[in-house]
């Protein structure tokens, strides 16, 4: 769906915006990914402060833990700006660069584009790299740890494993596709060991949707899914 | 309480961010949280998510306003141990521990501890990743760090008392700092010095860490050097020593069961052993000692161990073919040490014979109880034997046969065969504590030592000389006390009967002196040997029957009629004896004018049962309320009232003789002073730990 021409970013954001938007908001960030754009680069102008960042959200996970789910298709990873218009995608509290890497998917592969000084299982890294589960990714003294746990989904999961925090903190970062898995089994992209059953998230025309045993229901900023043994929230990432 | 096995354990490299941070129980079923993500329960603190559920309440990663991130508990109202536990620790400060902020109350009235948030895994995941037992270098690493935070309490005296691995995590590394190991939920700790050691009822900790006392209500320091031995053993096995299919198993097998140690290697065994020791008294009771016995760093390498990061392949020395011996030194002695408290005390020896029949009997009844005969046949059977040992007089004649030579044996075991069993008993108490106890750092405990026995011990390690000095100086003092007495009771007795006051006293005086002498005699064999009655009640029977007999054979000699009142209620023929069983003792005797020649089988029968049915040993023994009873005298007397009631005796002579007789015994008995209990209470001659 293009863009209406008078539509204002801005108001995307707004607490009150529908149910729709984070469809929207992927939607037009894949037509710009497509039109091969930085999303950095689409900085509005005159964003003001403690505005939503955009596509990030975190997912509150009760007795799990805290992940910042981003839906971008590609991230720019380096040290938190001054303001919210200058800051990466992925900001990390350590002795980086503004823009130090940019991770993206495309077509189901992570590709790694080096910036500042990066290595990649120990190598160091002079030009874009595909990275594979499992990976080490260092930059500087930050180590990142690259997961795709699910051979199904092109979902990954980024734990910064030297004890960086992330902006805002988190214990991972999960980079989502299409779908992905909250569950006790390994192949789960977010491990939840103590639950019986599978939560599984996905991205629906109708927006963010979260399918358990009990049928689908559609994710809005700040909503909770309760399930027998589970429940979890999904809160909006707010610009520092 | 039964352990659920870890979850799928094939993902042991997993990310560690997946994990999650965890601050209270992981591992329960407990995703149900009151808050969610959003509300602001506590003015100044927004709520992110619920982290876990402990036994005193909800535990929540929240930030505030400002954005700090901390942990915050929510306890519920009327739960003041936990709040009284978290006010005492509120400013504890130790990189192991986790640290305390705040103790707020919200508008509902509930109580909410505001705490580091500590990211990172708890030793309880560490311990699922690794279900045989994580590498030494990585379990020593968490044991230092523990022991370091535990230490910390104890010296700040406090006793954690809920030490377990969920309560314990390992906050990640960031950048430059190291992992680090952290304390949780200390607020369950009490001070050692207000807590009086058995104040509490209910049970605290986690079953599967429960150190055995404190089943008897006491939480000592050592319940937490206790649970670092499960958790030791734990993390190097991989199982607690102790599981159970219920809470009471477990329970049951920390107060009885030994932990299977041939699992776990040397150095580590000795620690674990002694950490388990049943008895809190032998068990290491600081962890500073625990750390001592640890090998020293260089020997495990601890400079590139830090728990969790052996979790690439583990490189176990135990595996490498090298030997402890080797690796750790020479193994060190290690002899099981540990039996529970309550079933250290030694059991008095038997007599042989006695001993043997209780076996027989036991067998018997067995045997019977597998005979294949129906209910009612054995009925019949049994009533048939009961008859026929009745009828046929067997029943009497077979005891009153034996049961004089068992009398005679018995005297002659306790007194002579016999080893002493008090001493015996002092050397098995010592004999457990076969390790050098290093000097605790705390302020010596007041240990109570019981008097009573320490008392009982002096006495029995006499030697036979000092014991015969002993009782005869007693035996003289008797005979003085008696005789005055006499001296005193006869002409009162002999007023207004035909009695002779002369011959009454020198009656009454040898009686007295010769009745506590038996007395005296009886107690001073049986005294710290036998502690059954049945054994002195005989012993004093043939005493009194040879009393009896004296008493015949005297009165008889001197010519001397015993004075008797005629309004003391009974005639010879109303008593007992002659009412029920028609014998009259008295037959052919002139019992007119209020005095009496007693003959012979009356008198046996009066003392025998004067001396057996009262507790004459009670008059003479070492450690009784004050050396002359009133109270017992005139309880003394009343008996001999009793035993008139069955054998009839010129009364109140014979109860003015029975308490002469307890006078005397009391007055020249040895008595322990309330200065020298004292003494033996404070452990002065060699003390003797309250049992």
């Amino acid at each position: 769906m293009p863009l209406a021409a008078d539509d204002k970013p801005t108001q995307w954001y707004a607490a009150s915006r529908p149910a729709s938007s984070v469809a929207e908001i992927s939607l037009r960030l894949r037509d710009t990914t497509r039109a091969g754009g930085a999303p950095e680069d689409q900085t509005v102008t005159g964003q003001p402060s403690a505005s939503p960042r955009r596509d990030q959200q975190m997912l509150w996970v009760d007795g799990v833990g805290g992940y910042l789910v981003t839906l971008a298709e590609q991230l720019v990873i380096g040290q938190p700006g001054i303001g919210a218009s200058d800051g990466p995608d992925l900001p990390i509290l350590a002795d980086l660069s503004r823009r130090h890497a940019r991770l993206a998917r495309s077509g189901g592969r992570y590709v790694l584009t080096p910036y500042g000084p990066t290595r990649l299982d120990g190598r160091e890294l002079d030009g874009p790299a595909v990275i594979e589960d499992g990976a080490l990714l260092e930059f500087g003294a930050v180590a990142v740890r690259f997961r795709r746990p699910h051979a199904l989904s092109a979902s990954a999961l980024l734990t910064v494993e030297s004890g960086h925090r992330t902006v805002p903190a988190s214990d991972a970062v999960l980079l989502m596709a299409e779908s992905c898995i909250l569950g006790p089994k390994p192949h789960s992209h977010i491990r939840c060991s103590d639950w019986r059953e599978e939560a599984i998230l996905f991205r629906s025309p109708a927006g963010l949707v979260c399918r358990t045993a009990a049928g689908p229901v559609n994710i809005v900023p700040g909503s909770r899914i309760e399930g027998q043994d589970f429940a979890f929230t999904v809160e909006q990432v707010l610009e520092a | 309480m039964h352990r659920e096995a870890p979850a799928a354990n094939d993902q042991a490299d997993g990310p560690s961010g997946q994990d999650g941070s965890t601050d209270g129980s992981r591992g329960r079923r407990a995703a149900k949280f009151q808050y969610a993500t959003g509300d602001q329960p506590l003015d100044g603190y927004t709520i992110k998510r619920g982290v876990g559920r402990g036994g005193f309440g909800e535990v929540y990663f929240a930030t505030s306003d400002a954005g700090k991130e901390v942990a915050l508990k929510l306890i519920r109202r009327n739960l003041d141990i936990e709040l009284r536990g978290v006010r005492q620790c509120l400013n504890l400060k130790h990189p192991n521990l986790v640290a305390l902020y705040d103790l707020r109350s919200d508008s509902a009235d509930d109580q909410w501890v505001v705490m580091e948030y500590v990211a990172g895994e708890s030793l309880e995941d560490a311990i699922n990743r690794s279900p045989d037992g994580m590498p030494i270098e990585e379990a020593i690493a968490w044991l230092r760090g523990i022991a370091a935070g535990v230490g910390y309490l104890h010296a700040s005296g406090i006793v954690h008392r809920d030490l377990k691995p969920a309560n314990i995590y390992l906050e990640r590394a960031a950048g430059p700092i190291e992992q680090r190991v952290k304390i949780g939920d200390y607020g369950l700790s009490k001070f050692i010095s207000t807590s009086r050691r058995s104040g509490q009822t209910e049970s605290v900790g986690t079953v599967h860490y429960m150190a055995p006392e404190i089943a008897g209500g006491r939480y000592g320091r050592e319940i937490d050097t206790y649970a670092l031995g499960i958790v030791l053993y734990e993390m190097l096995t991989g199982s607690v020593p102790f599981e159970g299919e219920s809470v009471g198993e477990v329970l049951m097998k920390h107060l009885t069961a030994e932990p299977e140690l041939s699992r776990v290697g040397e150095p580590y065994r000795t620690i674990v052993a002694r950490t388990l020791a049943k008895d809190p008294e032998l068990r290491l009771s600081s962890v500073e000692e625990m750390l001592a016995m640890l090998p020293s760093a260089t020997e495990t390498n601890a400079a590139s161990a830090q728990p969790g990061a052996a979790q690439g392949p583990p490189h176990n020395k135990r595996s490498g073919g090298i030997s402890d011996e080797l690796v750790y030194g020479p193994i060190r002695h290690w002899v099981p040490v540990s039996s529970p408290p309550h079933t250290n005390f030694p059991t008095p020896q038997r007599e042989p014979l006695w001993q043997a029949l209780v076996d027989e009997s036991h067998r018997i009844r067995s045997w019977w109880g597998a005979l294949a005969v129906p209910p009612l046949g054995k009925a019949l059977i049994l009533f048939g034997a009961v008859t026929l040992l009745v009828f046929s007089g067997a029943a009497i004649a077979l005891p009153a046969a034996v049961l004089p030579f068992y009398l005679v044996y018995y005297v002659i075991w306790s007194a002579f065969l016999k080893e002493s069993g008090a001493p015996q008993a002092a050397a098995s108490l010592h004999e457990t504590t076969h390790f050098d106890r290093p000097v605790k750092p705390s302020a010596p405990r007041r240990t109570r030592y019981n008097w009573r026995l320490a008392a009982m011990q002096l006495r029995s390690a006499r030697s036979l000389r000092q014991k015969a000095t002993s009782l005869t100086g007693s035996m003289l003092g008797s005979a003085l006390v008696a005789t005055i007495a006499a001296a005193i009771a006869a002409p009162l007795l002999a007023k207004g009967t035909p009695a002779d006051p002369v011959g009454l006293g020198a009656w009454l005086a040898v009686m007295g002196t010769l009745g506590s002498w038996g007395v005296l005699i009886a107690s001073g064999v049986a005294e710290t040997h036998v502690e059954d009655h049945l054994p002195r009640r005989g012993m004093n029977l043939l005493a009194g029957m040879a009393l009896g007999a004296v008493g015949f054979g005297l009165a008889s000699f001197l010519g001397v009629q015993l004075p008797y009142a005629g309004d003391w209620g009974f005639s010879p023929r109303e008593v007992a004896l002659n009412g029920f069983f028609n014998i009259d003792l008295y037959s052919g005797v002139a019992v007119e004018g209020h005095a009496v020649a007693v003959p012979a089988v009356a008198s046996l029968a009066f003392f025998g049962g004067l001396f057996a049915l009262v507790r004459w040993w009670r008059s003479t023994d070492y450690i009784r309320r004050s050396r002359v009873s009133l109270w017992s005298i005139a309880l003394t007397s009343l008996g001999a009232w009793l035993v008139t009631l069955v054998t009839w005796f010129p009364q109140p002579t014979g109860l003015v003789l029975a308490g002469m007789i307890a006078l005397a015994v009391q007055v020249s008995s040895p008595w322990c002073p309330p200065s020298r209990r004292a003494a033996l209470a404070r452990g002065e001659g060699g003390g003797i730990y309250d049992a």
